[in-house]
């Protein structure tokens, strides 16, 4: 196990693949475990008494070479679509062995995030993002954003989410972060607005 | 067959009285012994307020409306008779009833978010469909759904505030209409539903009225309702048991919806 003082590294073994719990075989065995670990009073509430949600998070952390536990932890269920945390997301791009650790590079108003990939020295860039971006986007816009009470920590989450996705897409295994998660679904249906400015040009 | 005894699709009515206890649904659509439904004055009430609200020129077609008269006298007893007689084929309101209707179909035609959305649209349009998921044929069938897919839907009730239609939300699980519906809506057309819309309408003076929208995460936990029910429906169907209460003594939480 390789030890790392950065606080935002994981300490884990290198990602190792114990073949997919979902073959017959290790099903019983994983289902058993799943049981156990759901009925815990350490799992997070989506997960207790949930086997069917525990069994999913099994499988994703032995994909991972992760501890069910730290998935169950940074695995998070927003609108209903399972999303990972963002901090969790630089924690394993740091940890995963093929970079350095991540850098924020960037103002008040932009960011995006380096790292040097470590077999070719190449110096690998993630998309820059900005607030003029989450404005045009809409995040900045919706109700509650956090992107207007923290825009700095909202410009590095979504730099590290840009970077892994482009550089190691198989560390986010297709999902989104939460915080992606939250921006993105809308709080109410387009016509609204429409309705609402037929109504009230005004306001 | 009529959109209420077409028993081959389960209907929002029907998923509330299996989220009660299958053998309500069993009782109200399955039972061949079961009395038939009478049709409560509450009932007509709520079907003349949608006529005279969503298609006023067909209210004279469906409805009559008796003179104001003293039953109690015989001559108002002859009049009533007489008009009666005359008003067949129709339902026959009193003028009260028919005053009220009027009352609510001006606060909402008034109402300028809900004279909008009842510019353009169709009333009472059966939408058939199955539920991927679940494998279930279902109906509905929405107040009104304007030609840009979005689905309208009128509600009377005491209160309309905020708070006191959060309220008959809850109770009436209007929540689990709104994502059947919008689902449904989908599944049926293949295009996206674009909102699904509250009128709600006092019935008493002065008649004030709002329209409101279900926030996505309130849907979304709609969704789940209407899917567990959907499945409830499905395995009484497959094993022919459309069971009550439970049937254990059972703890009973009274501070829970």
């Amino acid at each position: 196990m390789e030890t790392v003082n950065n606080t935002t590294e994981l300490t884990t073994t290198e990602p190792v693949n114990n073949g997919p719990i979902f073959a017959p075989a290790q099903f019983e065995h994983a289902q058993r475990i799943a049981k156990v670990l759901s009925s815990s009073d350490l799992v997070p509430t989506q997960y207790k008494n949930n086997v069917a949600n525990t069994l999913v998070a099994l499988e994703m952390a032995n994909r991972m070479g992760a501890s069910p536990l730290m998935v169950m932890q940074n695995l998070h269920i927003i609108h209903g679509r399972p999303s990972w945390g963002s901090s969790f997301i630089i924690a394993s791009l740091n940890s995963c062995g093929r970079f350095t650790t991540l850098r924020f590079v960037g103002d008040a108003n932009k960011c995006k995030a380096v790292a040097t990939d470590k077999a070719t020295g190449e110096v690998l860039e993630g998309p820059t993002v900005s607030l003029e971006m989450a404005k045009a986007e809409g995040w900045l816009t919706k109700t509650g954003s956090k992107w207007v009470t923290m825009p700095e920590l909202m410009l590095k989450y979504r730099a590290a989410a840009f970077f892994g996705r482009l550089y190691a897409p198989e560390v986010l295994m297709g999902m989104q972060t939460s915080e992606e998660v939250i921006d993105i679904t809308p709080i109410q249906p387009a016509s609204v607005d429409a309705i609402n400015s037929k109504i009230n040009p005004k306001g | 067959m009529s959109y209420h005894t077409n028993t081959s699709r389960i209907s929002k009515s029907g998923l509330d009285l299996i989220n009660r206890a299958p053998a309500h649904y069993y009782e109200r659509y399955l039972n061949p012994n079961a009395p038939p439904q009478k049709e409560t004055p509450a009932l007509v009430i709520g079907s003349a307020v949608h006529c005279a609200v969503l298609e006023p020129e067909e209210f004279g077609k469906r409805y009559a409306v008796g003179p104001r008269v003293d039953k109690r006298t015989k001559q108002g007893k002859e009049e009533w008779e007489a008009f009666l007689i005359a008003a067949e084929g129709l339902t026959c309101l009193d003028s009260e009833t028919a005053t009220l209707c009027e009352r609510i179909m001006e606060s909402v035609r008034r109402f300028p978010a809900a004279k909008y959305l009842l510019k353009e649209g169709q009333a009472e349009k059966v939408i058939e469909w199955t539920d991927e998921a679940i494998d279930v044929d279902c109906k509905a069938r929405p107040d009104w759904l304007t030609p840009d897919n979005i689905i309208v839907d009128l509600k009377t009730t005491e209160d309309a505030s905020p708070r006191g239609f959060a309220q008959s939300v809850r109770k009436y699980r209007y929540d689990v209409q709104a994502a059947f519906y919008s689902d449904g809506l989908e599944a049926a057309t293949g295009k996206e539903c674009e909102g699904f819309f509250f009128i709600a309408v006092e019935k008493s003076p002065p008649f004030l009225c709002a329209v409101y929208f279900l926030g996505a995460d309130d849907l979304l936990e709609a969704r789940q309702k209407y899917q567990k029910n959907l499945l409830t429906y499905k395995l009484c169907k497959e094993s022919g048991i459309w069971s009550g209460y439970s049937e254990i003594v059972t703890k009973l939480e009274i501070w829970k919806p």
